[in-house]
This record gives structure tokens, C-alpha cells and sequence, in this order.
């Protein structure tokens, strides 16, 4: 569905997407993640076929940006960060004029609207001024706008921020829903976000990718192994005895403030092995109570900081590669 | 008409949001209002003189009817609604782009199927359709004079084509403002000074080499509209104010292609 290959997008001396390199297939899910200024932005806009790019190949359903801008901008939804709307319309007419303004042949509109504003559960609201809408609301009528005239390719540009929680879920259930029949392509600074929404990662900083992978594989490449967290009642010292001693157990740390004599304990994984059954068996055999486990992927944040921060220029080349 | 793909619909959003927003009916009451102020006033001030005219004229033994009353009427009109015009075009043209790049909607209109000339076009006719929608009834004013004694119906029509072109050109103008900035006030400002620059350039004219005062004379809004003021159509007025309007058309189409390279700027 899209093709990206060394992009590069230069305004002025400073290059804001500089030599980016992914694809995505039809039907996928994927992220952009980066922290502010990284060019997910400038990257969506280039895929939207609304700016060219300064140098390298960008095709979206097989048509360029640079040279099919039309054909791209018939089959690609954008919603930008922030909504584009008209807040003196009203919803219905706001999505009307946007079915003519995409061009979508006369006899259609009147269906496309309605089922854009039915998807977007704004029926109620559909007579409604837009500017008396709430932010979720507003979210929703641009996520409608998007959708309008059913393009295979959508791209949200930072879909949930500035929403409340329960804003948020909404958005992230009605992009799900739309996930199953479109392409996405969403962004987002803030890594729970991306996790919850999509299949696959592409983290971009300084305009450059530093990884492309499922966010499992991420977490995994990173942390070199699973996190176990077990809750333990018993002596703490020989806790710290026993668990670095448990076949599998890279490192052990015993969180030094129990819980109502409840001792938390973080346990790595050696890659590729599963020790929570092991860790369990080792626990209640030395005498220990077993409260609880669970097990944690690295923290993404983590991983993100990780790959934004040391990550400039060693991972850079190795992850261009991989992806 | 690739060229100006997308205009349709943009004119007909632009136009209806001036029906939908207090701004623009606060102004075409206070516009109405004030003609009508201006018509009444200035058609008692030259009933008067035409009566002591005449007056004057018997005196001396002359017959009636020296001074013709309705054209005095027609120039003088003619020439406050123009002002009027000056003060409102800025106004009506102020949000016109800049207000899409506030907003975050240039990036819906950027990402559609849609030219660069069809969103200049439909913009540039859904305001001057409401423009026109403004000046309209103030054009039937004269027909008061009918009413009650001579008009010259052929002089306000000569003027209005006038008054039409002219305002063309100065939406235009302001139309490009429009699309440098984002800040409405700084667009409405920026209005009255390009509309103040091209009203005032042959000011001093007389003070210039002779070259330059013919280019001047040619460049001045005002300078172009004294033929249709008196009645005249002619063909050398309406290139100017065509031309002019499409010289601001072409700029403001250099700066959507820009905004189109590199984004509409944060700042």
C-alpha cells in the first residue's frame, strides 16, 4: 500500500525527514513514533500526496505522490493533528461539503454521509453546529471527514491527543473498527497509544528511522528477554539468595519497600525462555508464598527512550537495514 | 477546468458562512444603514442647490433646470459608496485564506482533489458574491429620484459596472493578503494599507518626473474610475481593473504553491 524509499523532505537548510526508508502492506496497522519535531508529521503530509517531497520515491496504492498527487489524494483519508473543521457548519453539511470537495460522485454523497456519520456514531449530533461540539466529538467529525469517501489508505496524524481518557478509548475502538477495511497510519508521541492501536512500529527520530518492528519484537530486541514480576511474602534475604539462583534468571532485583509484608521482585528473562513456570516452582519449594506474577514486556517507554536517545547513530544503520 | 478544480464547492461554503456569521451581518446593516444616510443626505444637499440655481438662473432671466440635479446626484453617490467599498472590502476579504490556515482546514483543502486555482477562484466568488449581494440593493436607491422627478438611471449603471470592477480588483488585493498570514487582524490591516497604497500612489504625481506620473496615474484605483463616474465605459479601465485582479490572483497563487511545498508555518 505504500512504499517508502529514502525520503528526504528539506525546508530551507534543515532537512525534517532525512532518508527515510518503509512499507506497509494492505490491511496493516502501523505507528509512527517519535517525540515532537522527529517529521511523522512532515512524513504523513507527504503520504497525503499535499507536499512533495524534496527527494526520493514515495508511492501510495502504486500512484507517486510527486507525480499522481490526485490519484494519491482520491485514496488516502488524512486527519491532521489538529481537525480541519469549519466550526460555524453543521456536521452534516461540514461532511457534505467534504464529499463534494473529494469528489465523490452526486449520487453517492447523500449515502456516504450517512454511513460516515454512522460509523462515527454522530448521528445525534449530525444537526448540530460544530463548534458546540466537545474535543472528543470534533475528533470524531474529522475522523468521518477522513473516512468520507472510503479511501484504502487512512492516516491520523496523532488521533487521540488532547482527549480525555474515556475520549480516548472511544477513538482508539473506532479506529480499530476502521482498521478492518482500511490501511492505518497513525502517529503519536505517546508509546501506551501506539501499543494499543497498531500491529507495527516505525520509530522515526530527527527524521530518520532508528526501528521498524512489532512492538513484541521491539520490546524483546531491547530488553534482551521477558520482565517477570512476582509478588513474594516471606524473608527478604533469602529471597535475594534464592532468585538470581532459578534456571533462566538473567538478573533479579527484590523492590526494597514490601506491601503489607508483600515483597515485589522484577525478574529478566534470559532471551528466549519463558521462566515463569520455573520461578514459581523455585518460590513455593524454598518456603516462600507466591501472591502473585505477571508478566512484563519492557516498558515501551523505555524502548523508546532507549532508541531515541543512544540510538542516533549506531542503531540508525543496522535498523534502516531491517527495515 | 482542471485549473480550477474544487472552486464549485469552496464558493458555495465561503458564501454560506457569510450568511451564518454575526461579523458580516453586523457589517452589511451598518453598509446599508450608512448609504442610505449618504443617498438621503446627498440628495437633499443637491435638491437645494439645483433649487437656488434656479433661483438664480431666474433672476437673471434664464429658465429652470441649469443644474442636473440627478447627475450631481449619481457622482457624488457613486463616489461614497466607493469609500464605503474601501472600507469594507478588507473586512468581508480579511478571513478569507487566512482563516483557513488558523484553523487547520488549508490542510483538508491541501489534501483533497482540489487546485490551487479552484480554491483561489471559489474563494475569491463566494466573497464577491456576497459583495455583490451588499451592493445590490443600494444600486436601486436612484429610483427614488425617478419617483419624484428626473433620474439618470444610464449614469448609476455606468458607475455600478465601475463600482463592480473596482471591487473585483480590490478583493483581489486583499484576497493575497489573505493568504500571507494567519492572523485575521493583521489581514484586514494589511488591506487598507495595500487598498490606501493603490488609492493614493498618483497623489504626488505632480511632483515626478513625467514618466513616472503616467505610470502612477495608471497604477491608482481611483485615477481609473473617474470615466465610469461621469457615464463613460471604456475599455482602458476595465483591462486595468481586470489585470489588476489577476495580478493579485497570480501572487496569491505563488503563495498557496509555496504553502503547498513547504506547509502552512506554526508561527
Amino acid at each position: 500500500m505504500i512504499h517508502v524509499e529514502n525520503l528526504v523532505k528539506r525546508f530551507g537548510s534543515i532537512a525534517a525527514v532525512d532518508n527515510i526508508s518503509f512499507d506497509v502492506a494492505p490491511g496493516e496497522v502501523v505507528g509512527l513514533l517519535g517525540p515532537n519535531g522527529a517529521g511523522k508529521s512532515t512524513t504523513m503530509r507527504i503520504l497525503t500526496g499535499a507536499m512533495p517531497p524534496t527527494e526520493g520515491i514515495v508511492q501510495v496504492a502504486g500512484h507517486d505522490v510527486a507525480t499522481a498527487p490526485l490519484e494519491v489524494k482520491a485514496r488516502v483519508g488524512y486527519l491532521p493533528e489538529v481537525p480541519p473543521l469549519y466550526p460555524e457548519m453543521k456536521v452534516r453539511s461540514y461532511l457534505r461539503f467534504v464529499a463534494e470537495l473529494k469528489r465523490v460522485p452526486r449520487k453517492e454523497r447523500a449515502g456516504r454521509v450517512e454511513s460516515a456519520l454512522s460509523r462515527c456514531w454522530l448521528e445525534e449530533r449530525a444537526d448540530q453546529p460544530i463548534e458546540q461540539l466537545s474535543k472528543g466529538y470534533k475528533q470524531r467529525v474529522g475522523l468521518a471527514q477522513a473516512i468520507l469517501h472510503d479511501p484504502d489508505l487512512l492516516i491520523l496524524d496523532e488521533p487521540t491527543s488532547g482527549l480525555d481518557p474515556r475520549q480516548i478509548i472511544e477513538v482508539r475502538q473506532l479506529i480499530h473498527e476502521l482498521a478492518g477495511d482500511h490501511t492505518v497510519v497513525l502517529s503519536s508521541h505517546i508509546l501506551s497509544e501506539i501499543a494499543a492501536s497498531v500491529q507495527r512500529i516505525v520509530v522515526i527520530n530527527k527524521g530518520r528511522v532508528v526501528a521498524a518492528d512489532s512492538v513484541d519484537r521491539l520490546a524483546q530486541r531491547f530488553s534482551g528477554g521477558e520482565h517477570v514480576t512476582a509478588q513474594v511474602r516471606g524473608d527478604v534475604d533469602a529471597l535475594r539468595r534464592l532468585l538470581p539462583n532459578v534456571a533462566g534468571v538473567a538478573d533479579a532485583t527484590v523492590v526494597d519497600d514490601p506491601e503489607a509484608g508483600v515483597w515485589r521482585c522484577d525478574l529478566l528473562a534470559t532471551p528466549d525462555i519463558d521462566i515463569r513456570a520455573g520461578a514459581a516452582a523455585a518460590i513455593v519449594n524454598a518456603g516462600f508464598e507466591l501472591v502473585g506474577m505477571s508478566r512484563s514486556e519492557m516498558g515501551l517507554e523505555e524502548i523508546f527512550l532507549r532508541l531515541t536517545e543512544e540510538g542516533n547513530h549506531d542503531h540508525a544503520k543496522s535498523d534502516d537495514q531491517a527495515a | 477546468m482542471k485549473a480550477f478544480r474544487g472552486a464549485w464547492p469552496i464558493c458555495k461554503r465561503e458564501l454560506h458562512s457569510y450568511f451564518v456569521s454575526p461579523v458580516a451581518y453586523a457589517l452589511t446593516a451598518i453598509f446599508w444603514l450608512a448609504e442610505g444616510v449618504f443617498f438621503v443626505s446627498i440628495l437633499n444637499y443637491w435638491a437645494a442647490q439645483g433649487r437656488n440655481a434656479d433661483a438664480r438662473a431666474q433672476e437673471f432671466g434664464a429658465d429652470g433646470n441649469v443644474l442636473n440635479v440627478p447627475a450631481m446626484v449619481a457622482g457624488s453617490f457613486l463616489d461614497v459608496t466607493v469609500l464605503m467599498l474601501l472600507f469594507v472590502i478588507p473586512i468581508i476579504a480579511m478571513g478569507l485564506l487566512s482563516e483557513e490556515k488558523r484553523r487547520g482546514t488549508m490542510e483538508l483543502l491541501l489534501t483533497s482533489p482540489v487546485a490551487n486555482g479552484g480554491i483561489l477562484m471559489g474563494k475569491f466568488l463566494g466573497a464577491f458574491a456576497f459583495l455583490l449581494f451588499m451592493l445590490a440593493p443600494t444600486y436601486f436607491f436612484q429610483f427614488v429620484m425617478s419617483y419624484y422627478g428626473d433620474n439618470e438611471p444610464g449614469m448609476f449603471t455606468t458607475g455600478y459596472t465601475g463600482i463592480v470592477l473596482m471591487a473585483a480588483a480590490m478583493l483581489a488585493a486583499t484576497l493575497w493578503v489573505s493568504s500571507v498570514t494567519k492572523n485575521q487582524i493583521v489581514s484586514a490591516f494589511g488591506g487598507y494599507g495595500i487598498l490606501m497604497i493603490f488609492w493614493f500612489i498618483d497623489a504626488p504625481a505632480n511632483l515626478l518626473p513625467s514618466v513616472w506620473q503616467d505610470l502612477v496615474r495608471w497604477m491608482s484605483l481611483n485615477d481609473h474610475f473617474g470615466d465610469f463616474r461621469v457615464g463613460v465605459l471604456s475599455l482602458r479601465d476595465f483591462n486595468f481593473y481586470f489585470w489588476f485582479a489577476l495580478f493579485f490572483l497570480f501572487l496569491a497563487h505563488t503563495v498557496l504553491g509555496s504553502i503547498r511545498w513547504r506547509g502552512v508555518r506554526s508561527s
